[in-house]
């Protein structure tokens, strides 16, 4: 397989990895569809399948452009807009992956850019590209936000609390996947643990930390404080591998559904790490 | 013709193809990878067609992958030759229907 194809697989594949995760919060999962009434784990497969090849396209243009990396992600965007639009039509309308189609798309291409340069898929190394095409770009864009009306529920958000959303996560080259998800990731399969706890280790230990802003368009800062607290209690127990961190995560899927509320930033950011994980060690 | 970097072309439209070609090692052939809409019914057709154009345009290392939401036949080998002749990086005095020497 070519390095492009391998890229755009590895995200599609990240895609299918994160809905199969049981039981996450809220999310959409093998066992119900969370707080979501409009999505099952189908609309998630068609929607992978869709936005595969766009991925594909994206690998390709950070693995050609030889200048600075903002120039990568002008380009990307427009590619994004159009992976948007195909998502809604495999959906038949529904929003299933709008933010990961900007996490990782950014990080397709910052993947292929890498390989580029250094021949291999380092996730350090990802991040940090991550960073350089990114900062400057959004940095105008959050200050032309101000002047305008907000059309996204980031940028409502970035409007009412000053919250940066996933735009400031990749701006900083995601601090959330290289402090916490990924080391998480490395250790537990290191640990030999099996690969859906592992998963959802990851995700309870993403939420701990990020600001989902997915939260906080349904719901309010009380919900999202709630939470964060009540996965700290679960990593606290174990984790997802403790049998008392198992059954509060149960627990906190029901009061999700009660809140109406889905992390589903922190749920692009668990396929995130899979997509870098699995990218990593393709390789190697 | 030697397939000197990634290229993409077309889109994925109905009734288009996206077609991406990417370096393979001198001596290794052809990888072909195919996803079609259509594939139970046309997927032998497509692929005569792919293997054709890269057999015309004198391409003997390639890995392509068609992702074919339908597209007539002169569609695909007008993507494909695209994709080949970006990845060459020729611009101008396109030998269409030809192989770059």
């Amino acid at each position: 397989m070519g390095i492009v194809q391998l890229i755009g697989g590895c995200a599609e594949n990240a895609l299918r990895e994160e809905v199969y995760t049981t039981p996450k919060p809220g999310l959409v999962d093998l066992h119900d569809t969370g707080a979501h009434r409009d999505m099952d784990v189908y609309t998630f497969e068609k929607s992978a399948r869709a936005l595969g090849p766009y991925f594909s396209e994206m690998a390709v243009v950070g693995y050609l452009e030889d200048g600075p990396p903002e120039r990568v992600f002008r380009e990307i965007r427009r590619i994004g807009i159009m992976a948007e639009k195909a998502m809604f039509r495999a959906t038949g309308g529904v929003n299933t992956h709008k933010g990961a189609v900007f996490t990782l798309g950014i990080l397709s291409a910052a993947a292929g850019y890498c390989f580029r340069e250094n021949g291999d898929f380092e996730t350090r190394q990802i991040l940090r590209t991550v960073e350089k095409m990114t900062y400057s770009v959004l940095e105008e864009e959050f200050q032309s936000m101000k002047m305008k009306k907000p059309e996204t529920a980031g940028e409502r958000l970035y409007k009412l609390y000053g919250e940066r959303g996933v735009r400031g996560e990749a701006q900083r080259g995601f601090p959330v996947i290289s402090r916490y998800g990924y080391p998480m990731m490395k250790n537990c399969f290191a640990a030999g643990e099996d690969r859906n706890r592992t998963y959802l280790n990851v995700l309870l230990y993403i939420m701990t930390e990020l600001n989902d802003t997915n939260i906080l368009a349904r719901g309010t800062w009380n919900d999202l404080r709630w939470l964060k607290r009540e996965s700290a209690a679960v990593m606290k127990e174990g984790g997802a591998f403790s049998r008392s961190g198992y059954r509060r995560i149960v627990q906190m899927n029901e009061r999700c559904i009660r809140r109406n509320i889905s992390p589903g930033g922190a749920a692009d950011m668990l396929a995130a790490v899979i997509f870098l994980y699995r990218l990593e060690t393709e390789l190697s | 013709m030697k397939i000197q970097k990634p290229a993409v072309a077309g889109t994925l439209e109905s009734s288009d193809a996206m077609v991406t070609v990417e370096p393979a090692e001198e001596g290794e052939g052809i990888e072909f990878v195919l996803d079609s809409v259509v594939i139970h019914q046309y997927g032998n057709q497509i692929r005569k067609v792919v293997l054709e154009t890269l057999n015309r345009l004198d391409v003997q290392d390639v890995k392509i992958a068609v992702v074919d939401k339908g597209a007539l036949d002169c569609t695909l080998k007008a993507r494909v030759e695209c994709a080949v002749y970006r990845s060459a990086d020729q611009k101008n005095d396109l030998p269409w229907g030809g192989a770059i020497v």
